[in-house]
């Protein structure tokens, strides 16, 4: 396959076509709508395994309840005050804007990078799907330090998912996605129902009047589990934090926001954070408690609701899936040219294989970390070039003007931003944040032999 | 208006989920009577609720 970046570019901009234009005042949707969305995106497969995790690295209940109510905060703040605010006054999808900051070769990795790590988080979600489908044939689920696969029957199983997920994806993605809107409200209540019927099984009386005895001392007692580092409140605040970095100060919901009337619409975001990364994480992390601590979404939520339980991991790995199998293969699409259902079928077939690694499930939160820091510096670029290139007087979207494919400065700073992050000496859940500044910094220093008195800057639209 | 009550039966279904949840963390319903009545009612729901969606859309 040869590799034309102009036709790449072209079949990138067509596919994109529909939301080329800024968002016209009479497309705006009300706010109700930002919080439905919300509410139903942050309720999915990773939910049953974060939680878990939590009580699995040790955390104590204190450190918990205090470290989400603040990383969640500090993630809604970052919608509200980074995200939405660009969105709102470009009325552009972030592959728009990108596009204007950085050229079409660039808005191509980018697409590539995102289809990568996409696939690898739908492949996670297929092995949450498969500890569900397993408990009826008695299957062995990998243990949590495993890296390959430690039985057949969870590579049969983990395929046979992956290809029925893939099949459905490819069958159609609007009607499937519409049930994603049916099922994410009762998954969120599976959750409910789970840790209320777990609790008895702890010890926790019908009054409550011991919960914080068991949560202190049954379920996060602070013990870390056999080769799981030991977590605080600032990993717990920066995993919340972070836990949707490209989304917030990534901006990738720019493509979101962009419909919001006003930039105070990113508060809404509070309804995805404080059900889904708050009470469906500590929910998951009561049943787990049950299970003797075993990493098994599935083994968990069928002890605590049954065949429900199973139907619920099952139906979270696949809403989950599903649309990010969509996502990459529409990204994937732009490179190759090939037809929807030809890409979506590769993606799927390399997603299903990489579901069968229990590496990317067993330490998928050092994978959400990762997946954030990657695409953190392309936020921090279009940040850059939004509020602080005016302030400096240096000229914007250089590479619309110049025509440029690359610009080199914004690869520059990505490759530059990302090195820097991976060098530091820090936990890897922290070094993303002093990465971002670097990128900011970085970006600026680089353009501002560009500034001239009289910058001649393109009005934002909205 | 057809849609409405599948809407509110959809509703109803979740607030019974939850209730029954409520009855067996109170120790008023065992876990197996639990365990079969939340599948029956989650059923229902997904089939109110999934007759509900697709009216809206088709509207």
């Amino acid at each position: 396959m040869s590799l034309n970046l102009s036709a790449v570019a072209s079949r990138m901009d067509k596919l994109y076509e529909f939301d080329r234009e800024p968002v016209t005042p009479d497309k705006l949707k009300p706010g109700v709508l930002f919080a439905s969305i919300f509410a139903g995106e942050h309720v999915a497969a990773t939910e049953f395994v974060i939680g878990a995790f939590f009580v699995l690295h040790g955390i104590s209940a204190s450190d918990l309840i205090l470290g989400l109510l603040l990383g969640n905060l500090l993630a809604v703040l970052s919608w509200a005050f980074i995200c939405a605010p660009i969105a709102v006054s470009t009325r552009l999808t972030l592959y728009w804007y990108l596009r204007k900051i950085a050229g079409p070769g660039v808005t191509l990795i980018y697409n590539i990078a995102n289809a990568f790590l996409y696939c690898i988080l739908a492949g996670a979600m297929i092995s949450v799907s498969a500890t569900a489908v397993g408990l009826a044939f008695g299957m062995k689920v990998p243990g949590i330090n495993d890296i390959l696969p430690n039985n057949l029957l969870w590579v049969v199983i983990c395929l046979a998912l992956g290809f029925l997920f893939t099949t459905l994806a490819i069958l159609g993605f609007e009607k499937l996605g519409r049930f994603a809107e049916v099922a994410s409200p009762w998954i969120f209540l599976a959750f409910i129902g789970g840790a209320l019927a777990t609790l008895p099984k702890l010890g926790v009386r019908a009054d409550f009047s011991n919960f914080w005895e068991i949560a202190t001392t049954k379920i996060w007692n602070g013990i870390a589990a056999t080769g799981q580092g030991k977590f605080g409140f600032w990993q717990v605040v920066f995993f919340a934090w972070f836990c949707n970095l490209a989304m917030h100060v990534g901006l990738s919901d720019m493509a979101l926001f962009r419909y919001a009337k006003k930039w105070t619409y990113g508060f809404y975001s509070a309804f995805g954070m404080y059900s889904g990364h708050f009470l469906a994480w500590i929910c998951s992390g009561v049943m787990v408690s049950a299970i003797g601590r075993e990493m098994n979404p599935g083994k968990m939520a069928f002890e605590a609701l049954g065949l429900a339980g199973v139907l619920a991991v099952l139906l979270a790995g696949w809403t989950t899936a599903n649309p990010t199998l969509y996502r990459a293969g529409l990204a994937l699409q732009t490179v190759t040219g090939w037809p929807r259902w030809k890409i979506t079928l590769i993606a799927g077939i390399a997603t299903s294989v990489l579901s069968c690694f229990p590496l990317f499930f067993m330490k998928l939160l050092d994978y959400v970390a990762i997946y954030g820091l990657v695409l953190m510096p392309i936020g921090a670029v279009v940040f850059s070039e939004h509020w602080i290139f005016p302030k400096l007087g240096i000229p914007r979207y250089q590479a619309e003007t110049r025509k440029q494919v690359f610009n080199w400065k914004v690869l520059l700073v990505w490759a530059a931003s990302l090195a820097f992050a991976f060098l530091l000496p820090i936990h890897l859940y922290f070094r993303w944040l002093p990465g971002y500044l670097f990128a900011l910094v970085l970006y600026v220093v680089l353009n501002i032999g560009a500034r001239t008195p009289a910058a001649e800057n393109i009005p934002t639209q909205g | 208006m057809k849609n409405k009550w599948l809407k509110i039966s959809s509703i109803l279904a979740l607030a019974i989920c939850l209730g029954l949840a409520w009855l067996n963390f109170s120790g008023r319903l065992s876990a197996g009577s639990f365990k079969l009545w939340f599948l029956i009612v989650s059923l229902v729901y997904f089939v109110t609720a999934t007759l509900s969606v697709g009216k809206k859309s088709g509207a």
